[in-house]
């Protein structure tokens, strides 16, 4: 059977006609295992390393550094939904430096990323990420975006790369970016240009390209593309906390309580403590947000303040972000 | 940013930039943002909210881009205002060939003369269903438009986002967009493509800011290319699920913007008790088409895990934007 260049999953002979319902959503541990199939074979690690990825990204998935987003088809059966899986990684400064990615790396920056990982390297906690956040040196690296499907062409693959798009943009911005990368293999091109993303140069010639976009390029391009869009940045207003910050970004994908609780690992009343608080600290940054619900304290009208705190942040990402600094 | 720009618009209050369905006081603080290609007659200027509160009827939301940091009255930034077009009008203001200059004007005039009438929900419905939709962007404007400024391409950030869910999940034949010869830059990085308008000559001579320009995309032209830019966002389609009324549609469209029950009735003209039945009728609708949709919610005949039903809703239309939009086939 063939194998999708874009992916070690096995290559359909062609993408299913269907009507796709796309909807794409942070990746939980329980889809992990869907997600593995969708880690792409050009990446250049041993099968030893390979089969360490599983507990690796058990590890991992849901550290401040990564960003992972799952694009599961709803018309297909539970377990085998996800269609296509997205990461990223914050990185610190010293790793930018430490694999050349200002410059010219070498290729396999991904596969040497994930060495370091599984050679228990760690990666940026939460204070470390808000203080470059806030300082604005914050460098993102696409890990992969894997399909299960590599012909382009189709109607269906275009939808996956579309909600991949859609995403990216929802999911990474927010942040104060100071460069994006990505390596991709060389069939990726033209979505990578596509969704605005430049061309690097490598020291060799390799099957993978690199490319990146810098906030000097980010702000010399004009808005419209997946790439210049992350770099729409302003600090935050509420300065909210991890836990805060962290139910906040699940809210939005408007879970219902008992799943923000079971993914948050909170009980029910550590849930609604949660919501207490961003509702009181909200209200100490500006004390008329809730209007004519503001005064209230019996908690009745939580619903209608979880509804206004989610207006403001669903557009104001920024408020979902570290940030270590002064404040706004 | 933006070349040494500030990102600042007044002082050193960061841009609180909000994106909104547009209300009627919107309307009224969107003359302010009259682009000057748009050489309408004082007349029909001064008609404009009527004629887009009326255009606003059919269900292609006109919104608001705001930036709540700046002082009433100065707080919207950005406006725009989409039509959908018969395909006797298209082929009348000759869209897919070559029209004369002007075109947004004389549409407006058409308009606001009667000669012109928005798209009723049905015709929508059967043009969407048939992938015969053409959509017209009458006009895009900023209140500060030097693209040197940072502030500039916040705002235009936030268009870019407003235009994608705006205009996505209907089932195009085409996207066209009149603005201006200054506009080239931001409206082709958008992935619109500059379109040749008979009788240039016409316009030719007029002050650069006075110029109008004609832009588009067919569907053609989408597929043709990878997504990743917001026009080529909007062609993405697939055929809804589940049918819902022009009412419940349109206040799904409301509701994704979080807004209260007291405002979500007050924006649709319904009571709190029509408000609730609408819900009610969404629910019924979705069990009726998928039955395991809510899970163990189905039972719930007592209404009393309605905010639960309603969240499962909107995460799904939220991304799902087709079942926001008329189909009748």
């Amino acid at each position: 059977m063939a194998v999708n260049p874009m992916s070690m999953a096995p290559m359909a002979v062609t993408p299913p006609e269907r009507v796709p319902r796309l909807r794409w959503r942070p990746t939980r541990q329980a889809d992990l295992p869907e997600c593995m199939p969708l880690v792409p074979p050009w990446l250049g690690l041993s099968s030893a390393e390979r089969a360490a990825l599983p507990a690796l990204w058990a590890q991992i998935v849901n550290a401040p550094a990564i960003y992972s987003m799952v694009i599961e088809d709803l018309g297909l059966a539970p377990g085998q939904r996800v269609q296509a899986w997205g990461v990223a990684m914050a990185l610190a400064p010293e790793w930018v430096a430490r694999w050349s990615l200002d410059h010219r790396p070498e290729p396999l920056i991904v596969a040497r990323v994930y060495r370091a990982l599984l050679a228990g390297e760690t990666l940026m906690d939460e204070t470390s990420f808000g203080r470059v956040n806030a300082c604005g040196e914050l460098s993102m690296l696409c890990l992969h975006y894997g399909m299960h499907y590599a012909d382009i062409e189709h109607p269906y693959v275009q939808a996956l790369i579309a909600a991949g798009n859609e995403s990216m943009r929802f999911g990474m911005s927010g942040h104060q970016l100071s460069a994006l990368y990505y390596e991709n293999a060389a069939e990726s091109d033209g979505w990578m240009r596509a969704a605005g993303f430049l061309q690097r140069s490598m020291p060799e010639a390799a099957p993978l390209h690199y490319w990146g976009m810098s906030r000097a390029e980010a702000m010399r391009t004009i808005p419209g593309s997946t790439a210049r869009q992350l770099f729409e940045s302003h600090p935050p207003r509420f300065r909210l906390s991890v836990s805060q910050r962290r139910l906040l970004w699940r809210a939005l994908f408007d879970e219902d309580d008992a799943r923000l609780a079971q993914d948050l690992g909170v009980s029910a009343h550590g849930l609604k403590k949660l919501w207490r608080g961003i509702y009181e600290r909200v209200s100490d940054v500006v004390p008329d947000f809730f209007g004519d619900a503001g005064g209230e304290d019996d908690g009745k009208r939580g619903p209608e303040k979880r509804r206004q705190v989610l207006a403001y942040v669903r557009q104001r990402p920024e408020e979902l972000r570290p940030w270590v600094g002064a404040a706004a | 940013m933006g070349r040494g720009g500030s990102m600042s618009a007044a002082g050193d209050r960061p841009p609180r930039f909000q994106r909104r369905i547009a209300s009627a006081a919107d309307r009224a603080e969107a003359l302010d943002l009259l682009p000057p290609w748009l050489d309408l007659p004082v007349e029909i200027a001064r008609a404009l909210p009527d004629i887009w509160a009326a255009i606003d009827s059919a269900p292609i939301a006109q919104e608001a881009m705001l930036d709540l940091a700046q002082a009433p009255g100065q707080q919207m930034q950005a406006w725009g205002v989409t039509l959908g077009l018969r395909l006797g009008s298209v082929a009348e203001f000759a869209l897919e060939t070559a029209p004369a200059p002007g075109l947004s004007r004389r549409i407006y005039e058409a308009l606001y003369r009667g000669t012109l009438t928005p798209m009723s929900d049905r015709e929508i419905g059967l043009a969407n269903a048939r992938g015969e939709l053409v959509l017209l962007n009458l006009q895009f404007s900023m209140r500060r438009s030097d693209l040197d400024e940072a502030y500039v391409h916040g705002v235009l950030n936030m268009a870019n986002d407003t235009f994608r869910s705006a205009h996505a999940g209907f089932h195009l034949r085409a996207m066209y967009f009149e603005g201006g010869v200054l506009d080239a830059p931001y409206v082709t990085s958008a992935g619109f493509l500059p379109r040749p308008y008979a009788q240039h000559s016409v316009i030719a001579a007029l002050p650069l800011q006075r110029q109008p320009m004609l832009y588009g995309l067919t569907r053609e032209q989408a597929h043709g290319s990878l997504p990743g830019t917001s026009v080529r966002a909007i062609f993405d389609h697939h055929a809804p699920r589940f049918g819902l009324s022009a009412s419940q549609r349109r206040l799904l469209l409301h509701a994704l913007f979080d807004e209260p029950d007291a405002v979500l009735a007050e924006r649709l003209g319904i009571s709190p008790h029509g408000l609730k039945k609408l819900w009610r009728g969404i629910y019924e609708r979705i069990s009726d088409v998928a039955p395991d949709f809510f899970g163990d919610l189905a039972g719930d005949e007592d209404g009393k895990r309605g905010p639960e039903k309603r969240r499962q809703v909107l995460a799904y239309v939220r991304q799902r934007p087709e079942e926001l939009r008329p189909w009748t086939s």
